[in-house]
This record gives structure tokens, C-alpha cells and sequence, in this order.
């Protein structure tokens, strides 16, 4: 497994932007809403930012409390916990 | 989360309904598997005699869209062939012949029954897709290549022939309210039964509701309401055949594993880089941020 190829744009205590070179609605989407689901998390959104390649810009935004970098990686943790569930819930029902 | 499996129209198709769930993951899911999950397709022809009236390139795309049994796990993808760098070897490849002739008498329809593989694993999963109709005295001899792909790349290469995900309906009929028959035979998909003796509506298929509102508009206002609990996830997807439906949806769940962490761990290196070589990082100015004014 590759890591992705991600550059840090924008790094302040409060705010991170970062732009990744990956498709972006199929993780960036899920990150957004579990990131907004993040205690003290103000903002977080993805914009395509190139038309013909596959490129996302990410940003998140908090009120302070929290460092925008723990908020991200938790919600990525959170969305491998929830897709480990739903295999499982899968795999029970039907192999 | 909690799977529910419900009927379905074949051995191909899957139907079930996810609880404690959100739309954002089920299309996660949903893309993962259109896009990401890879099946094998027929991606070069070698056309060595063709003097029948079909281009050579209309054959190839449509032997592309045949779909090709890719329940296997040790061809390598083209690209990341350790053997031959990704020009292409047995390793990666498969090779699939076609010979037909007709007569001077007669012509034939050619089916994807014909297509013979090097590689016994790999044949059409269905007999019957027509490739083309020959007249008499013609004559198509080829040699195909397929190999590994995704549907990012092309749509030969997706899974699954439709894929889809709707919210679970909640219909709710205001107890004693007198309905006329119009509003039953409004549903397009027969979810209401008409009871002429109370002039009432019972519910008899409610998974079939598409939430088209038709009965909403057709009937007295706040007689009846339809929702979507966007919690509960009723989700399908039908297999082209070339992969068991049911790895489909297995294989989709480790490649999103597999996704978050790599981005898990190239955000920690982008991090720290960051750290090591502030400069890395782009000026912006003021008006280009995007976010909360405080």
C-alpha cells in the first residue's frame, strides 16, 4: 500500500488545508462529515481543485480546542472502525 | 451496524438494508466498487484476418464489454508487474482466441462461446452475448488480450452492472382518513392496498417504495407523509458475473480500509515534511481562504 501523495498547504493551530492527489469524492466525502462529527470542529470541506485530474483540496477548521491534525486522523480512524463494522455486519449475514 | 438481507431477483443480485448507517458511507462504498474493485477485460485485439462488413474496431470495443470470469488471484495487474514492468507478460495477461469462417452457402452469428482462453479460469461467464452476425464466405480470426483493470479506467472493467442505495421509506396514513381508490393506483410501484369497504389504504410492499411522493400529491394534504430515514440504508447492486457478488462488497470494504490508511499515512508524512521545511508550504493570500470568519 502506497501512502497517498498529500502536501500540507496551510498549517495554523486552528487550520489545515491540505491538497491530495487522489479521487475526491470517495474518501474525502466520508472524511468531511465524520470530521464534522469531531468535538470543537468548526468547518470541514473538499473542493475539486484541478478539472481533469484527479485532485481534491481539503480544509478543516476549529474553534481552538482542537489541533485540525488530531481531528483529521481521528475521523480517518473512524471510518476505517465503521467500514470493519460494516464487513463484519456483512460477512454475518451472508458468507 | 447491522446487515439485513433481503430477497433478491437472482443468484447475481444482492439487496439488503443497512441500519445505523449514513449516505456519505454507503456512497463511499458504492464508488469504491464501481471504480476500484478490479475485474479482468478483453483490452487488445490482435486482428489477423477480418473481410467481414464489421470494422475491426467495433469488434474490439464490443469484445471488451464481454465479461470475463475474474475470480482469480494470481495475474498480476499489468502496471505493477514485477515481471515485465507492465509491457505485458503471462503473468499479467491473458490471451483469448476467436476463429470463425462460414461457408459459401450460409452465414452464422458469433457468440461469446467462442472465445477460447490460454488460461482455462478465464472464459465469457456468459455463453450467449452475440458478437456479431457473419454472411456466408467471410472470415474472423483474432487473438485477445485481457488483463486487469478498474472501472476508473474504462467501464468494462466495473463489477457490477447497476449499483444503487436509497433511504428506507416511512410511510405514515392518517388513521381514519377516508382515501379514494385513485390514491392507491397512484403508486407506481403497488405499495398501497385499497380496502373499498372502510375506504382505507394498508401498506403491502413498503420496501418497494421509491419515495416518488406521487401518493402525497394525489391525495388530501396531510392525509399521507413519506420520508426517508437516511439512517437506514436499503442498498443493491447486481454482478456482471465476473465476480461473485458477494466479494464484490468484501473486496470494496479492504480497499476503502486500505484508501483511509494511506492517507492516514501520507498525511503524516506530508506533516512532516511540513514541519522539517516550513517554505514547502504555499503562500496564500488573505482573499484565496476559504472558511469561518472569526
Amino acid at each position: 500500500m502506497k501512502p497517498m501523495n498529500v502536501k500540507i498547504q496551510i498549517l495554523e493551530p486552528d487550520y489545515l488545508r491540505m491538497q491530495i492527489k487522489e479521487d475526491p469524492h470517495t474518501i474525502f466525502n466520508l472524511l468531511r462529515v465524520l470530521a464534522l462529527e469531531e468535538e470543537g470542529v468548526k468547518l470541514a470541506g473538499y473542493a475539486r481543485d484541478r478539472t481533469f485530474e484527479d485532485s481534491v483540496m481539503f480544509q478543516i477548521r476549529t474553534d481552538g480546542s482542537v489541533d485540525p491534525r488530531d481531528a483529521i486522523v481521528n475521523a480517518a480512524r473512524k471510518a476505517i472502525e465503521l467500514t470493519e463494522q460494516f464487513k463484519e455486519a456483512f460477512e454475518d449475514t451472508y458468507l | 451496524m447491522d446487515v439485513r438481507q433481503l430477497p433478491a431477483a437472482n443468484h447475481q443480485m444482492l439487496k439488503f438494508i443497512v441500519t445505523g448507517t449514513f449516505p456519505a458511507f454507503m456512497n463511499s462504498i458504492r464508488r469504491i466498487i464501481l471504480g476500484s474493485v478490479p475485474t479482468i477485460a478483453i483490452d487488445e485485439v490482435i486482428m489477423v484476418e477480418n473481410n467481414t462488413a464489421m470494422f475491426d474496431e467495433y469488434i474490439a470495443h464490443r469484445l471488451g464489454l464481454i465479461p470475463l470470469n475474474s475470480d482469480i488471484d494470481d495475474l498480476n495487474f499489468m502496471d505493477a508487474c514485477d515481471v515485465c514492468d507492465g509491457v505485458g507478460c503471462n503473468s499479467c495477461t491473458v490471451t483469448l482466441t476467436l476463429t470463425q469462417e462460414t461457408d459459401q452457402t450460409s452465414g452464422a452469428i458469433i457468440y461469446s462461446r467462442e472465445l477460447l482462453g490460454s488460461d482455462h479460469r478465464i472464459y465469457p461467464v456468459v455463453d450467449e452475448v452475440p458478437i456479431m452476425k457473419m454472411d456466408k464466405d467471410q472470415r474472423l480470426i483474432l487473438e485477445a488480450i485481457a488483463r486487469f483493470g478498474t472501472g476508473k479506467e474504462h467501464a468494462k472493467w466495473q463489477p457490477v452492472g447497476s449499483i444503487g442505495y436509497q433511504y428506507m421509506p416511512i410511510i405514515s396514513i392518517r388513521p381514519g382518513h377516508t382515501f379514494t381508490k385513485d390514491v392507491a393506483d397512484s403508486c407506481p410501484r403497488n405499495v398501497f392496498e385499497y380496502d373499498e369497504n372502510n375506504q382505507s389504504l394498508n401498506l403491502r410492499n413498503l420496501l418497494d417504495c421509491n419515495l416518488c411522493m406521487e401518493c402525497v400529491h394525489s391525495s388530501e394534504e396531510d392525509s399521507i407523509s413519506v420520508e426517508g430515514d437516511s439512517s437506514q440504508i436499503i442498498f443493491m447492486l447486481e454482478s456482471t458475473g465476473a465476480l461473485p457478488v458477494e466479494n464484490i462488497v468484501t473486496t470494496a470494504s479492504d480497499l476503502l480500509i486500505d484508501g483511509l490508511q494511506s492517507f492516514i499515512e501520507g498525511f503524516q508524512l506530508a506533516l512532516e515534511k511540513a514541519d522539517n521545511d516550513p517554505s514547502s508550504m504555499r503562500k496564500i493570500s488573505s482573499f484565496e481562504r476559504i472558511g469561518i470568519n472569526d
